[in-house]
């Protein structure tokens, strides 16, 4: 299986299982798919990185896209209020989410002893 | 009070991936118990959070972007990975997006 598709599927996952965690406030039975999305999307990124895949980009990508998708689809079935600073103030920490994991990703590729 | 459970959901978080670095790949069996916990109660504790009325949307924003940037800083510390100006220049954007997000639900 290709490594980018998995990588998609452990996003899906992983969003599921937030959104449900929200969902289980009201309606505790959701707390199963809670469980099955964080343990199957845990799953696929091991798959992710044994197939090759920098940690970095990874963790980065998997990260940003689920706070992305996270705050959207929120603001769809919960109808959580997204203000304009907040959508700014999610853009921003998905940025650094990107920034960091890359960062550290290009620091290891150097060698150890960079950014020391 | 919702805040403070945030808050502990990321400490629980940090700790129990720093265990899963120290594992190193859980070839050391010993920090294996940690992890499992630390994820458990961390989830827990954002589950609490949102039950005291923290938007999944924001908690869970604030919840990886912390997370993220006090483990790269603990990293450096306990394991002496790099920490370079680069990856500080994400640490302040992230510390930027939380007050942003703040400041923007109260309004």
């Amino acid at each position: 299986m290709n490594r980018w598709l998995l990588l998609v599927t452990a996003i899906v996952l992983e969003v599921a299982g937030t959104l449900a965690l929200r969902a289980a406030v009201d309606h505790p039975a959701w707390y199963a798919l809670v469980a099955v999305g964080y343990i199957g999307a845990f799953v696929a990124l091991a798959c992710v990185l044994r197939l090759g895949m920098g940690v970095g980009v990874a963790y980065g990508i998997w990260g940003a896209c689920g706070v992305a998708l996270t705050a959207v689809l929120a603001t769809v079935f919960f109808g959580e209020p997204l203000t304009a600073p907040m959508g700014l103030g999610i853009a921003l920490v998905i940025g650094g989410v990107l920034v960091v994991e890359l960062g550290s990703q290009a620091a290891h590729r150097r060698g150890p002893e960079a950014g020391a | 009070m919702s805040w403070l459970f945030l808050g502990l959901a990321i400490l629980t978080e940090v700790i129990a991936t720093l265990c899963l670095r120290a594992s190193e790949g859980g070839r050391h069996k010993v920090w294996l118990a940690p992890v499992v916990l630390g994820y458990v109660a961390s989830f827990a504790f954002l589950s609490l959070s949102l039950h005291r009325g923290v938007a999944i949307g924001v908690a869970y924003g604030i919840w990886t972007a912390v997370g993220v940037a006090l483990t790269a800083i603990a990293s450096r510390f306990l394991f002496h990975e790099p920490l370079t100006r680069l990856m500080g220049v994400g640490i302040a954007l992230i510390a930027a997006g939380v007050v942003l997000i703040d400041l923007g639900e109260t309004h």
